[in-house]
């Protein structure tokens, strides 16, 4: 659960629940998420990340629990509710026999946009980068670009809250990088993103992750939240020029700055320290080495990738959720 | 609220227009759709009218006369009377070559005639040529039936018209004998006005010989005839002429008994004098008996046929009206019924159920664009047929157009339901297709409703094509006002279907609980 003291939240869910064929797709999904912040919702596929997206969006009806999307129910959404809404879905969804500018316009049609709307479309068309290309048939655009054609036929009635169904899905690092630009973009401009994903690496740029397996949440949290919560802390990496004796290594378990005794060797005279804070820790690592005569190869904070984290987590709160259940 | 009644408004009609402007351009991003759209169905027409011929069809047909036979001669004579119908394609004497080239196809028909005729006719029977084919097509093996019972009226009508002539040719003969019997009349009053009896017996005795003679002649010569006259209702010459050799007959009965008696030989002179006007009556009668139309005799009556309508309607041209309700009603239920299951494989039906959109904004849009397209589809069809194939229009154009508009609506109607119902697009053309195959039998395409029975007909009164093809029909070919209880009944079926399909296309569009 999100703490949010600022900003009221703009989806709320409460033991979501959906069966499909007595298998939970989504099974008991507490969520809390503020407005203005892009939230990453990340799983293997198959996990329930699009079912949960369709029961925010109405698509769906939960067997049990309550969601609530802009202080609404999604069942009960009315046109005002729907056209504050942006939706990508997961496939490309738009008419291949119809140019760029077609496509867009059909869509900004369906929000009801205002026919004075060159000038929306075009701008929305240079967010994506797709300026030029208007009168080409999107038969013939690349896969990239009908992704980028997607986002922009989902924003363009300026929605307050948009939902990204694996967006990045399929394409290159260099246009994934891109959509996250423009993810922060949207985001600067007070949008609400919520995005789901399967690359986990890619939680590193949203303001909150939820990582959900098999329909269910583990965790929400924040990027380097989550690193703690996977690592017990922050992480140091101590280079020592000779190979560290037995005696100071056991004593290094016992300075205040080490959380729980956590230090174990690395390769080559390494040592992984876990701390609460590395910033406060490390001047006081540098400063104890010195005292004790250690020669200091390199010393610096540990960022782990996400994939690392992701498993490391999904591991860790399975096994909790099992004991729980039990 | 006015104020978000007008702009809620505002947004339906865009959402509306979204869907037409959408369908619109997608067909016409596609000019080989449009061009096989607009022009196949006018070369399907253009082939259909410059293909189709209006001939009976000609069966090469082989007669099997037994050897000897007296009516041999006949046969190819009698053969060509039904015209083109029958192509002659020889005599043969032995019924198992027929058989061979039957079943090898070499002929259509074999016409096995019969042994002796005349014996047959002695022993008060009709005598019967058999007709063999080998026709699966039942209308085909009717046609031959046909052409058999025909052939058969036509070889009897020869038989009875060259009768007939032979009792002409023979009345000319008959002039003499009334020429003899006028002299022995005239000797006989002439006689009896001298008072001379036993002279005035001998010619009366003469007379009557002469006139037996006539009558026997007369009898056996006129007395078809007369039967023919009866059966026909028409003025019965042969029939007076009978009565009046009758006549004569007592009338020289009565002068031989008046030449016994001295005293009433003025009697005999004025019945001598009857005779005589009797005989040149007869005389008149037996002129007009020559001069009788066989034809008129065998076959008094014949058939006129006369159209009321005032178009001269060419085979083509009737089934022009029917063609064009088929097509239509195919293209419409084509393009809708691959209009829905497109957005639902597609993927789009996600985006509506997320959008503002309703079913009745995407229905309507869907319909309005699709009625567009194919009413100028339609409008290029007619401007086609009227202007190359010279199809007859005697109505009224805005009757015309108003069956169409009935027509499309309810054949996109179909189509919606189907596009709905299917689950793929192979689903949707299956469907299409079916209900193509089902226009085609129960619209009244090629075969009249009249034909069905009522329960089946249920199927065609189902069919928008068959309302289509029936008030295209009085509008272009009679020129009339379509019968409007039709013309409602087909807009109420394009109604309810639309409210249908509304129903259905919400309840999809609804919140999915799988």
């Amino acid at each position: 659960m999100i703490e949010s003291k600022t900003k009221e939240n703009i989806i709320h869910t409460e033991a979501l629940t959906k069966q499909f064929a007595n298998v939970p797709a989504v099974d008991k999904l507490n969520l809390d998420i503020p407005e203005d912040v892009i939230f990453g919702f990340i799983g293997p596929s198959g996990c329930g990340k699009t079912t949960s997206v369709r029961l925010m969006l109405g698509i769906y009806t939960a067997d049990s629990g309550e969601a609530k999307v802009m202080q609404h129910s999604p069942q009960a959404f009315g046109r005002q509710e729907r056209a504050q809404i942006g939706y990508m879905p997961q496939q490309f969804v738009l008419y291949p026999e119809l140019t760029v500018w077609e496509n867009l316009n059909f869509a900004a049609s369906l929000y009801g946009v205002p026919l004075r709307r060159k000038e929306r479309l075009e701008e929305m068309l240079e967010l994506v980068e797709l300026t030029g290309q208007e009168k080409k048939k999107v038969h013939d655009l690349s896969g990239g670009m009908k992704r980028r054609l997607s986002l922009a036929a989902a924003i363009v009635h300026n929605p307050e809250l948009i939902f990204l169904d694996e967006p990045t899905a399929g394409i290159d690092p260099v246009l994934r990088r891109k959509f996250w630009d423009y993810f922060q973009q949207l985001k600067s401009q007070g949008h609400t993103l919520f995005i789901t994903t399967q690359y986990v690496a890619e939680a590193a740029s949203c303001d909150y992750v939820g990582i959900m397996v098999k329909g269910r949440l583990l965790t929400v949290e924040t990027p380097d939240g989550l690193r703690r919560r996977a690592l017990g802390g922050d992480i140091i990496h101590l280079h020592t020029t000779n190979i560290l004796e037995e005696g100071k290594f056991k004593a290094l378990q016992k300075q205040p700055f080490v959380l729980d005794h956590k230090v174990n060797r690395l390769r080559n005279h390494g040592i992984e320290i876990v701390v609460d804070d590395a910033s406060m820790a490390l001047p006081l690592l540098l400063d104890w080495c010195h005292g004790q005569g250690i020669g200091v190869d390199s010393a610096s904070e540990y960022v782990p990738v996400f994939d690392d984290v992701f498993v490391k987590l999904i591991k860790q709160e399975t096994a909790v959720a099992e004991v729980a259940d039990d | 609220m006015i104020k978000q009644y007008l702009r809620n408004l505002r947004q339906a009609i865009i959402r509306i227009f979204a869907f037409v402007s959408k369908e619109i351009r997608v067909i016409f991003h596609q000019p080989r759709l449009i061009f096989s759209l607009i022009l196949g169905p006018f070369l399907i027409l253009l082939l259909f009218g410059i293909g189709y011929r209006d001939v009976p069809r000609t069966l090469d047909t082989l007669f099997v006369v037994p050897e000897g036979s007296q009516i041999e001669g006949m046969v190819k004579d009698y053969a060509t009377s039904l015209g083109d119908r029958i192509n002659f394609a020889g005599i043969v004497h032995n019924p198992a070559t027929a058989d061979k080239q039957l079943r090898e196809r070499q002929v259509d028909l074999v016409v096995v005639t019969p042994i002796d005729p005349m014996a047959d006719w002695q022993n008060d029977e009709q005598s019967t040529f058999s007709l063999y084919h080998s026709e699966v097509d039942p209308f085909e093996a009717v046609y031959i039936q046909v052409i058999g019972q025909r052939y058969a009226e036509e070889i009897n009508q020869q038989v009875l018209m060259a009768a007939l002539a032979q009792s002409q040719q023979e009345a000319s003969l008959w002039h003499e004998n009334v020429v003899q019997a006028e002299t022995h009349a005239s000797s006989v009053k002439e006689a009896l006005a001298a008072g001379n009896a036993a002279a005035a017996r001998d010619s009366a005795e003469a007379l009557q010989e002469e006139l037996d003679l006539l009558a026997t002649a007369v009898g056996s010569g006129v007395s078809m005839v007369s039967s023919l006259e009866e059966a026909g209702g028409q003025a019965n010459t042969t029939t007076k002429l009978l009565e009046e050799m009758d006549t004569l007959q007592n009338q020289i009965d009565d002068v031989l008994a008046f030449t016994e008696d001295d005293n009433k030989l003025s009697e005999g002179e004025t019945t001598a004098a009857e005779i005589e006007n009797s005989l040149a009556e007869v005389d008149d009668q037996l002129q007009t008996f020559q001069e009788m139309d066989t034809n008129v005799l065998v076959a008094p009556f014949r058939s006129k046929t006369l159209n009321i309508t005032e178009a001269n309607i060419e085979p083509m041209h009737f089934y022009i009206p029917a063609v064009i309700a088929l097509l239509l009603q195919h293209l419409a239920i084509t393009l809708a019924g691959l209009s829905i299951v497109h957005e639902k494989i597609g993927g789009s039906m996600e985006l509506f159920r997320a959008a503002p959109v309703t079913a009745f904004e995407t229905l309507t849009g869907k319909f309005t664009s699709y009625l567009f397209i194919i009413g100028v589809l339609a409008a290029v069809l007619t401007t086609l047929v009227v202007l190359v194939l010279h199809m007859p229009m005697l109505g009224s154009w805005i009757f015309y157009g108003l069956v169409l508009l009935a027509l499309l609506l309810a054949s996109l109607g179909i189509g919606f339901h189907i596009s709905l119902a299917a689950r793929s697009h192979s689903q949707a053309i299956q469907y299409g297709m079916l209900t193509l195959l089902a226009a085609i039998f129960f619209s009244g395409f090629f075969l009249p409703l009249y034909r069905l029975i009522p329960p089946v007909r249920i199927v065609s009164w189902l069919l928008p094509a068959t309302y289509g093809t029936v008030l295209l029909q009085d509008v272009m070919l009679r020129g009339e006002v379509p019968q409007i209880l039709l013309l409602l009944a087909l807009f109420g079926f394009a109604i309810i279907l639309w409210l249908l399909g509304w129903i259905r296309l919400a309840r999809q569009m609804a919140v999915k609980e799988q």
